[in-house]
Order: C-alpha cells, then sequence, then structure tokens
C-alpha cells in the first residue's frame, strides 16, 4: 500500500510538474504575443505620430505662413520704418 | 485449430516487425541519412532573418525645432508579374497610363516582383485605385520631406532608395541614415506575424539628427529678399550669405535659381549646385578690402597718404591699360579704396610686390575652408613664380585670383573680428560652446584702419540719407568683374558682389550679395548688389531684434 501511495505520490508531482512547465511555457508564449502586438501598435503609432510632424512643418513652412499672414489677415512686411526707438529711460 | 493460431499469430508479429522495420528505416533516412535537409528545412520555416533599416534622421536648424528634412512615406505601385489575375486589363492599363512600366514588362514577366511606379503623385494614386484592379498594389516607401524652400541646394536630396544625393544629405549620408539591423526570429512553420525568440545577429545604429548653423526662418527671409532682387534686375543668378563673425556660424546660404526639392522630378543639375562653395569667382574690386589691408600692414601707404590717380580713366602702368569708373586726382589712400579707384590701387600694390600672394594665402583664398560640404573648391592665386609684370596690378583689384563667395566672407569675419581668424562652420557642435580664439593674423590698428574706410556715410553716399540702416554701423565693398568666357574677359557680361559687415555694439553680421549677369549694361555692383545687401541686412537686424 506504501509503495503505490509512493508511487502515485511521484506520478503526481511529475505531472503537476508538466502541467506547470506547459503554463509556463504558454504564459510565455501569450507574454511574447501581447509584447509583439504592443510592439506593433507603438510602430503604428510612431508612423502616425511622423505623418503628422510631416503635416505640422508643412504647415509651419514661413512660405504658407507668409501667405496666409498677407492674404487672410492683411498683415505688412515690417520695415525699420516701422520700428520706434524709445528715448533710455529717465530722459523725457 | 491451435497451430492456425500460431501461424497468424507469428505471421502477424512478422507484420508488425515489417511495418516497425519500415518505420525504423524511414525514420533512419529521415534522422541520419536525410539530415542536413531536414534541418535546412526547418531553419528555413522556423527561423527568419529579418534586417531592419533604421528611419533616416531628420536635419534641423539651429533652434532644433525647425525641421529642414524630414521622413514621409511615399507610395510606390507595383505589379507580380507570374501571378497577374486580369493580365489583359492590367497590360491595358499600363500601356494607357505607365508606357514605362508596359514596357518593362516585357523584360520582366518571370520576375516575382516589378515596380510600376515609384513616388507615385496623389493623380497616379488616384488613379490606380480607381482602376480597381487587384493586381496593381501599393508599396509604402521611406522619402524625404523638405519644409523650407530654398534649401535645396545646401540640404541637397535622396534618391529614390532614399540615400543621400548631394548637400549635407550626401555629406552626412552614413550619420543620417544610421546602420541596419539584422535579426533572428524563431516562429513556427505556420507564422507569420509573430515569433517565439527574437536574436539579433548583427547590431545596427540608429541615424543620428544633424543640427545644422542655418536659421531656418532667416534663410527663407533672405531668400525672398534675394529673389525680389533678381526679378528686378532680370538677373540669371544670385548667391546671398549671412555669418555671425562671433562664431563663424552660417546662418544663411541662399543660391538662386533653384529647384522644388519636394518634386525631384523637375529637377535640372545645374540649380542643384551649391555655388557659394562649389563655384570660384574672380570678384574684382572687392578684393581691393585685402590689398589695401595688406598694404597698410605691411606699411607702405597710410590712410592718409596722397596717391597720384593721374586724374583720368585709363592709364598705362608698366605697359598694361589700367581703366576704372571715376577719375581721381591727388586723392588720399582711403578715397583711393572707397572710390575704387583701379590706378590708385594698382600703384600701391607695386610698392608691396610678392608679400600680396602671402596676404591673400594668409587671409584663407587659395584654401578650402573645410566647411563639411560635398564639392568644395579652393580657388586659386597666381604664385609670384608664374606671375607676368602685370600680374601683381591684376592681382590688387580681384583678377588672377578666384575664390568662393565663401573665402570671401571668411576673410571679411577675419575683418569683423579685428583681424582675427575664425573657423567656419555649418553644423552645430553637440556642445554649445563659443568658438575657439583664433590666431590674430592682423594688427588690431590695421583692421580699424580698414574698417573705416568701408565705413559708409551719408555724405560720402548721398543716396544712404534715405537709408534705414543709418543706426547700425554698415562697412561694405562692392565689386563689379568682367566674366571669363572661352579666355577673354567679357566687359558686356559681369558679376557683382557686395561684401559688408553690418555692426550694432557687440552684434556683428557678415553679409555677402552676389550677383550674376543682368541684362541692363554698363551698371556697377553699387546700384545693383547693394541695394540688395541693404535689403538683407535690414530684414537680418529686424529677424535679430537688434
Amino acid at each position: 500500500m506504501k509503495k503505490r501511495k509512493f508511487f502515485y505520490l511521484v506520478l503526481g508531482t511529475n505531472i503537476f510538474f508538466v502541467v506547470l512547465q506547459i503554463h509556463k511555457h504558454s504564459q510565455l508564449v501569450k507574454l511574447s504575443y501581447t509584447k509583439q502586438k504592443t510592439e506593433r501598435d507603438r510602430d503604428a503609432l510612431l508612423k502616425q505620430r511622423e505623418q503628422l510632424t510631416q503635416r505640422l512643418n508643412a504647415l509651419k513652412s514661413p512660405e504658407v505662413i507668409k501667405k496666409y499672414a498677407q492674404q487672410d489677415l492683411g498683415m505688412e512686411e515690417l520695415s525699420l520704418r516701422n520700428v520706434k526707438q524709445l528715448p533710455p529711460a529717465g530722459v523725457a | 485449430m491451435n497451430s492456425s493460431y500460431k501461424v497468424r499469430g507469428t505471421g502477424l508479429f512478422f507484420l508488425f516487425c515489417t511495418l516497425y522495420g519500415i518505420i525504423v528505416l524511414n525514420l533512419y533516412i529521415i534522422q541520419v541519412l536525410h539530415h542536413e535537409f531536414y534541418i535546412d528545412l526547418k531553419q528555413k520555416q522556423c527561423y527568419v532573418t529579418v534586417t531592419t533599416t533604421p528611419a533616416r534622421a531628420p536635419i534641423v536648424d539651429r533652434t532644433g525645432t525647425n525641421y529642414l528634412a524630414i521622413n514621409k512615406d511615399s507610395i510606390a505601385a507595383f505589379i507580380l508579374p507570374r501571378n497577374l489575375e486580369n493580365r489583359a486589363d492590367t497590360l491595358r492599363f499600363l500601356a494607357t497610363h505607365f508606357p514605362k512600366a508596359r514596357e518593362r514588362f516585357e523584360h520582366h514577366q518571370h520576375d516575382h516582383f516589378m515596380y510600376v511606379q515609384r513616388r507615385l503623385t496623389p493623380e497616379q494614386q488616384e488613379l490606380i485605385t480607381a482602376a480597381n484592379n487587384l493586381d496593381l498594389k501599393f508599396l509604402q516607401e521611406p522619402s524625404r520631406y523638405y519644409p523650407i524652400a530654398g534649401t535645396g541646394p545646401l540640404i541637397g536630396i535622396t534618391d529614390i532608395d532614399n540615400h543621400g544625393l548631394f548637400g549635407i544629405e550626401l555629406q552626412y549620408n552614413d550619420t543620417l541614415a544610421g546602420k541596419p539591423t539584422t535579426y533572428s526570429l524563431a516562429r513556427d512553420a505556420r507564422s507569420n506575424h509573430f515569433y517565439f525568440n527574437k536574436e539579433t545577429k548583427v547590431e545596427g545604429k540608429e541615424g543620428q539628427p544633424i543640427m545644422l548653423t542655418i536659421d531656418a526662418t532667416l534663410q527663407f527671409i533672405v531668400q525672398q529678399e534675394l529673389q525680389k532682387g533678381l526679378q528686378n534686375l532680370s538677373a540669371q543668378e544670385g548667391a546671398a550669405l549671412v555669418i555671425d563673425p562671433a562664431s563663424g556660424d552660417i546662418l544663411a546660404m541662399v543660391n538662386l535659381p533653384d529647384f522644388d526639392p519636394n518634386n525631384p522630378e523637375t529637377l535640372e543639375l545645374e540649380r542643384a549646385k551649391n555655388n557659394i562653395i562649389t563655384d570660384t569667382y574672380e570678384l574684382g574690386s572687392v578684393i581691393k578690402v585685402f590689398s589695401a589691408l595688406a598694404a597698410l600692414e605691411e606699411g607702405v601707404v597710410t590712410p592718409d597718404e596722397i596717391i597720384d590717380c593721374k586724374n583720368t580713366k585709363s592709364t598705362y602702368i608698366d605697359g598694361r591699360k589700367i581703366n576704372t569708373t571715376r577719375p581721381g586726382g591727388l586723392i588720399t589712400f582711403c578715397q583711393v579704396i572707397k572710390t575704387s579707384n583701379n590706378i590708385g590701387t594698382a600703384i600701391v600694390a607695386k610698392r608691396l610686390g610678392e608679400p600680396l600672394y602671402d596676404h591673400y594665402r594668409r587671409l584663407g583664398f587659395g584654401e578650402k575652408t573645410n566647411i563639411s560640404f560635398p564639392g568644395e573648391q579652393k580657388g586659386f592665386i597666381n604664385p609670384p613664380e608664374n606671375w607676368s609684370k602685370q600680374s601683381i596690378i591684376s592681382l590688387s583689384y580681384g583678377y588672377e585670383i578666384r575664390c568662393t563667395l565663401l573665402q570671401l566672407a571668411r576673410a571679411f569675419c577675419l575683418i569683423a573680428r579685428n583681424g582675427q581668424e575664425v573657423a567656419l562652420r555649418l553644423i552645430m557642435e553637440k556642445k554649445t560652446q563659443p568658438a575657439s580664439e583664433g590666431r590674430s593674423l592682423y594688427r588690431p590698428e590695421t583692421v580699424s584702419m580698414i574698417k573705416s574706410i568701408l565705413e559708409r556715410t551719408n555724405a560720402q553716399h548721398p543716396w544712404m540719407k534715405k537709408n534705414l540702416l543709418e543706426q547700425y554701423r554698415v562697412m561694405s565693398k562692392t565689386g563689379t568683374a568682367n566674366l571669363l568666357i572661352d579666355g577673354t574677359y567679357d566687359p558686356m557680361r559681369n558679376i557683382f558682389t557686395c561684401a559688408g559687415i553690418v555692426e550694432k555694439d557687440t552684434y556683428q553680421r557678415v553679409i555677402v550679395v552676389f550677383i550674376k549677369e543682368i541684362p541692363k549694361k554698363n551698371v556697377l555692383a553699387s546700384t545693383i548688389s547693394m541695394p540688395i545687401f541693404d535689403a538683407i541686412a535690414e530684414k537680418v537686424v529686424l529677424h535679430d531684434r537688434v
């Protein structure tokens, strides 16, 4: 009886460790997939950021700004004539 | 019965033994005899080698916030010639809209892959989408976008495979592109998307951004002013350069006509050149500044010494005819340079002799500035051993000496820095540090004399009464030179230069303006390049809020 108990105990422990090992491996694969999915999402977001940066820079182009300022806002180019020199502090 | 059982039992035994034998034999064949073959097959199915190329790094201006070159995906169209589902329709479509691709198809019809066209325009993309043909597929490819117009000749462009072709893109191609990384991925045979293990085989390197000393806004402003000037004059070519002499930083570098770097299909190679660095010119009278500097440094003349300029527009010295624009009689050396009198300049240069060549070399003419730009020219100064009797005269007012506009600007930086040399730079150092103290090449007193000679005053330039730069100290010199065409100087084809320094307290900017060939004849740089110099100087000080 004792022998049989011991045999089942050893067998049970082995099966438990095998299941544990399989579980560990499947967890590893699962996490690896999650990691790779996240990496793909990150790459997609980086790509999106790049596209937005490119659009932003196209809008920041001085040529575009100048056109907008002159045509839509009616602004004029600044000249040194427009700069008023203030007397130093304390001088009336 | 018993015997029949035995026979059947023995038969079954041998049958199973044979079957097991076959299995063992197969295992032997697979695992021993064909071991290598199956290992290879497994490797191919489960281990994939992937090479990833890092994104090309951006090029930014000195502020770090304005991008001069960034990445932008371009769209390419391709077909799989071996697996065309709708061959007739596809070939008809190609023949109508992409005839070159149709021609190429004849030589690639057995290939797996063929590009129809790369870098498609939005219209071409729409055309392909509208065709609704499953054989025509799209592919995203990395390419470059240049937000600031007018930086083409400086920044350069990349080719269809995103390698630098010229300019900064070429010079720093390896730094910008980085190095690709090679991985080995372990995956199961059916998975295309996921892997179990990732092993780095060859470690790559991310591309490093390049920060230029260029100020993107200033670059645009200078480009606009030069463009305006060129249009008014109907000039063929122009260039402008703005430098901070304190640090040697090049703040703006404009060449016109330029090209649209975002539309490389329209590129003309001649327009891709950065003439400021890659072309040399005989600049004429603007060089008198340095022959005067040499004469004053050597003590062969003083600013107040009276020089007899013969009161004529044309005379002979050593058998060489010398023409000058405005006749001058007995005038001071200071007046000789101010009025740009060739006769007076030649008389003083003759006193100086061979040391003039040494002074030009000392000022950096005839040697590269080492600006880190592809195709930089070093120029040429006729050496004394090759001199004719007239060479000293020619050299004194800017002939027999060819230099780049960058060398001219560097020499003016030396004047701005009271005789101290400075190394020009186009790339910002990682750590912002003040320019290293250059060697002192000229006595500050001599440079100070030159500065006073170059300084503009209302009395000397009546048109300057209206000049808006009068609050600033403006020191400049113009030069009008004939172009050398097929070995002879053509007086009808000129180049006009104006180089100088704008100064207020500790603030200094060196500006060089260059105009090549205008339809109007018999005009001088003082009416051609100087107004553009003033317009640029005005915008520069406004931009810098000085």
